[in-house]
């Protein structure tokens, strides 16, 4: 499974979070993000979650406010992309402890270290949620290992 | 300094994008002074960087920080380590020159005692790799598959199978680590490998081929297996795993040109029915397995009966699965590209199919129109033809319903479907009826309706039409039709009479034409002129003639030069003698449309085709492309990159296989490696001297817009390193609109090696940039 990128997009079209896995230039992810938001928020809800952009397919999902948009070559398995979007939602929830769209906007550091261990250059490197939560609380003690250093310092 | 979390809360607070944008580009002016600042702490830094961070996702411009997301990585601290890491993946890609600095950093940080900062060098590496950082940094990188820290083992896998995507002649060190990863439990070491697998296998397949039966295994322990709660997704075992080691199989089980043992292949056929047989096709995880499976079964060259049935009954149960237009997606996509193979079998879901018409999606919609057109025979033309006109009659789709009209249109012409004659045009009136603004070619639905001998028959179909159009003038298709079906026809209309009793007379006639003339639509009125012209023999009366007249006289001040000449010319035939205007204006031969006479099979196959490129694109492919398309259908040659090229149908293939026989000769050597919405690739054996293990291959490139000139397009193909290249320069960078180009390949290496092909192409069109990239292996042909 090659994920080409991975779009939060708010419902008034605001992009809460972007990671690219392809190397394309700032001008083309502007455009790219601008003609997504089109696209995606004139979809109606009883539409598939499916649709052709380009070249390729773009799969999303609206979690509440929040739209999870990927993009993803023609040969690969669209299903399996909503599941994994859906993974990830489950796993950031239960990180946040119910999250909202106002926790992904201030800490989107978080969600991007939880995104780098579930997903590496497009692939899903963990299949086991406990696990990649496990990891991002042992980093967390680190951190914060580190934090208190400052302080005794 | 202003923290983060203040910066975001005034751009989310700012009442207008004016306002927004003097916030933001006042704070990125601000973290660039900041960085210029030494005595800035650690901690000051990494708020700098989060606000780099946010400016990224909004869009903004952050190049000014790289080398800050370098130097904050360097740092000794792991806060300051991680975030610095985490702003390298987002800001800076493989192309940029600062990845040079970087490579210092992470080669430390791959051994550094700490796991996770190792973890955050692997992470970072995958995301940002270029040829120099895998050249330099492999060793390193293997070093970890020596360990047992699973964790880091994982990343390593995928960071190793990028590299070999950047120097592919790298992958003879890590062959050796395949065996004992695969025995490895841990489902995320296995994702990897399954990953690094995959890559190979475009590298060098051969030697991949004895690991297929550790891979089943793992699969078969997979289903076994399915109470495993840490992988457990609503009740099946680690979809992810599952999906990944089906993906990994099928390139090996799909691939003509390797030689796999029969006992695989049964053993490969078991796993699949098993899976099929075993996973929930209700829940959405099972959906996604059996979406794999199936594809992977339409994939297999010489594919068992059962199985084929199996995967296309599999299919037919993802689509009864109420509510969810997801699978009926995927479903009906790969209900198309089967139907060729197994019509009868595909037909068995024809209600479901049908359903797939009510649909709120489009996308959905328009896949179940061409999968009803693409099942549709004399068995079920009855049950077809009125569900779909049923859909046009609610469709508001301008697209569509041209799409419905073209293709009813194209049915009705073929005498071997049609049950009779009165089914035949009761269904063309409805068509007409439900669909008279939305025709594209009015010529063969008038082919149709002239061609005609029966002349109660004709009279009933001419009643009818100018009922329709009188009742509504919109119907700009129907107009036409109507207008010249009066030209040639009129006088079988007199004396007939409308649903409201009124009989239809001469001046009823006239008028409607008259009102015509108030849509003020040139074309048309082009061919009123003509109509009205044909009039003056057949209608009688005096007031007639003066209101012909008229009707001429008006159409003299068109601003339309044509029409102005023509009714000056007409004005004086009006006034020629009966004799001459009876020679002259006497009933012309209906037209001819060529009804095919091909086989309903390969009506299938160009309905597929149709569906494929759009229905206006369609019309205009000359006959070359429509070969190149037929071998394209008809080529065993799997192809790994994006276009999907299926097995064969052996009915199929000797229709075609005669069609060739007609063609030159000279075709047969074409192979047809990508297309896509813009271009296609074609590749011809020119020469080849097995001796020295040397051959020529000419590529075409086709433009196949028919709007866009596609320039600057450069193609760049790489083989396996045992192999040499040389690829002569473009004779043109830019291919004019409809128009090929030609490259000569010259490959030397080993006698009897195959030959694959990793091809990129660059090209921008309509003032897009576009990359492809897709492997291509030639099937049946070695050096």
């Amino acid at each position: 499974m090659t994920i080409k990128f991975l779009l939060l997009l708010s419902k008034q079209g605001k992009v809460r979070l972007s990671k690219w896995y392809d190397p394309v230039p700032q001008t083309h992810k502007t455009k790219t993000i601008k003609e997504l938001t089109a696209l995606v928020l004139s979809r109606r809800s009883k539409m598939c979650n499916i649709s052709e952009y380009k070249d390729y397919k773009i799969i999303y999902r609206r979690y509440a406010s929040l739209f999870f948009i990927c993009g993803i070559n023609n040969d690969e398995n669209e299903l399996e992309t909503l599941e994994i979007i859906h993974r990830f939602v489950e796993i950031i929830d239960k990180w946040f402890k119910n999250i909202c769209e106002l926790d992904i906007i201030f800490n989107f550091e978080k969600i991007y270290q939880i995104l780098d261990e579930y997903i590496l250059s497009g692939e899903v490197q963990e299949s086991s949620k406990k696990e990649v939560l496990k990891k991002m609380e042992m980093m967390e003690q680190f951190e914060n290992v580190d934090q208190l250093e400052n302080v005794i310092v | 300094m202003s923290s983060l979390r203040s910066f975001i809360k005034s751009v989310r607070s700012s009442k207008t994008l004016a306002d927004e944008r003097s916030i933001i580009q006042r704070e990125s002016a601000a973290i660039r002074t900041s960085f210029k600042d030494v005595s800035i702490t650690h901690t000051q830094r990494r708020i700098l960087i989060s606000k780099l961070i946010y400016l990224y996702i909004l869009g903004e411009k952050t190049h000014f920080g790289q080398i800050e997301c370098i130097n904050l990585l360097s740092s000794p601290k792991f806060a300051d380590k991680r975030l610095g890491y985490l702003a390298t993946m987002l800001l800076i890609d493989e192309n940029q020159e600062v990845l040079t600095l970087l490579t210092n950093s992470i080669q430390l940080d791959l051994h550094h005692p700490n796991n996770f900062i190792q973890g955050l060098a692997l992470s970072t590496l995958g995301n940002v790799m270029s040829i120099e950082l895998a050249n330099d940094l492999y060793h390193d990188v293997e070093i970890i598959l020596k360990g047992n820290n699973n964790y880091l083992i994982k990343k390593a896998l995928i960071v190793i199978a990028k590299i070999l995507e950047k120097n592919q002649d790298l992958y003879e060190i890590f062959l050796k680590y395949i065996d004992s990863l695969l025995s490895n439990s841990n489902h995320s070491v296995l994702l990897g490998i399954l990953k690094l697998i995959r890559v190979i296998y475009f590298i060098e397949s051969d030697i991949l081929i004895k690991y297929i039966p550790k891979i089943i295994d793992i699969l078969k322990n997979l289903i076994a297996n399915s109470n495993n709660p840490e992988y457990d997704t609503m009740g099946i075992n680690d979809p992810f795993l599952q999906i990944s080691t089906i993906k990994t199989l099928s390139l090996f089980f799909t691939d003509n040109s390797l030689k796999i043992n029969q006992h695989y292949k049964d053993l490969m056929n078991d796993v699949l029915t098993t899976i099929i047989s075993y996973t929930s096709y209700t829940k959405p995880v099972g959906a996604s397995i059996l979406y794999e499976t199936v594809k992977f079964i339409f994939n297999i060259p010489d594919l068992d009966q059962s199985l084929k049935i199996l995967g296309i009954n599999t299919l037919g149960q993802l689509l009864s699965v109420k509510d969810n237009n997801n699978n009926r997606y995927i479903a009906l996509n790969l209900l198309l590209k089967v139907v060729e193979l197994e019509p009868l079998a595909v037909q068995r879901h024809q209600q479901l199919i049908i359903s797939c018409l009510n649909d709120l999606d489009i996308s959905i919609k328009r896949r179940a129109l061409e999968l009803s057109f693409a099942i549709l025979d004399n068995s079920n033309i009855r049950i077809l033809i009125r569900e779909i006109l049923t859909f046009l009659q609610n469709s508001n789709e301008k697209d569509l319903k041209s799409y419905i009209i073209e293709n009813i249109t194209n049915i009705l012409n073929k005498s071997e479907l049609i049950p009779n004659e009165s089914w035949k045009f009761e269904t063309l009136i409805k068509l007409n009826k439900l669909g008279g603004d939305s025709i594209n070619n009015p010529t063969k639905i008038l082919s149709l309706i002239l061609n005609n001998k029966d002349l109660e028959m004709k009279k009933f179909i001419l009643l009818k039409f100018f009922q329709i159009g009188q009742d509504d003038f919109n119907k700009i298709g129907l107009n036409l039709i109507n207008v010249y079906l009066i030209g040639e026809y009129g006088e079988l209309l007199l004396n007939q009479k409308l649903q409201d009793n009124t009989q239809i007379t001469e001046d009823l006639i006239l008028i409607y034409l008259n009102n015509l003339l108030s849509l003020q639509d040139d074309y048309l009125n082009s061919y009123i002129i003509t109509s009205i012209l044909k009039l003056s023999i057949k209608f009688s009366t005096a007031k007639s003639q003066n209101k012909i007249v008229e009707i001429v006289n008006y159409l003299k001040n068109s601003i339309d030069l044509n029409i102005q000449i023509n009714s000056s010319i007409y004005l004086n035939l009006i006034n020629e003698s009966n004799d001459i205007k009876l020679k002259i204006l006497s009933k012309i031969p209906p037209p001819i449309i060529k009804i095919p006479t091909e086989s309903l099979a390969l009506i299938r196959s160009n309905t597929i085709s149709s569906s494929s490129s759009s229905s206006h694109h369609q019309k205009k492919l000359i006959k070359t492309e429509d070969l190149l398309d037929l071998i394209n259908d008809n080529d065993t040659v799997k192809n790994n990159g994006t276009s999907s090229t299926l097995g064969i149908n052996n009915n199929n293939q000797d229709i075609l296989q005669d069609l060739f026989e007609d063609s030159t000769s000279s075709n047969l050597k074409l192979i047809q490696a990508f297309i896509n919405s813009d271009l296609n690739i074609s590749f011809e054996i020119k020469s080849q001297n097995k001796s020295t293990g040397e051959i020529l291959i000419k590529t075409f490139i086709k433009n196949l817009s028919n709007l866009n000139e596609i320039f600057k397009f450069q193609l760049l193909i790489a083989v396996p390193k045992t192999q040499k290249l040389t690829i002569n320069s473009n004779n043109a960078n830019n291919i004019p609109i409809n128009q090929l180009i030609q490259q000569d390949l010259k490959i030397i290496g080993n006698p009897g090696s195959n030959i694959k092909l990793r091809v990129k192409i660059n090209y921008s069109i309509d003032g897009i940039d576009k990359s492809e990239t897709f492997d291509y292996k030639f099937a049946n042909l070695t050096l």
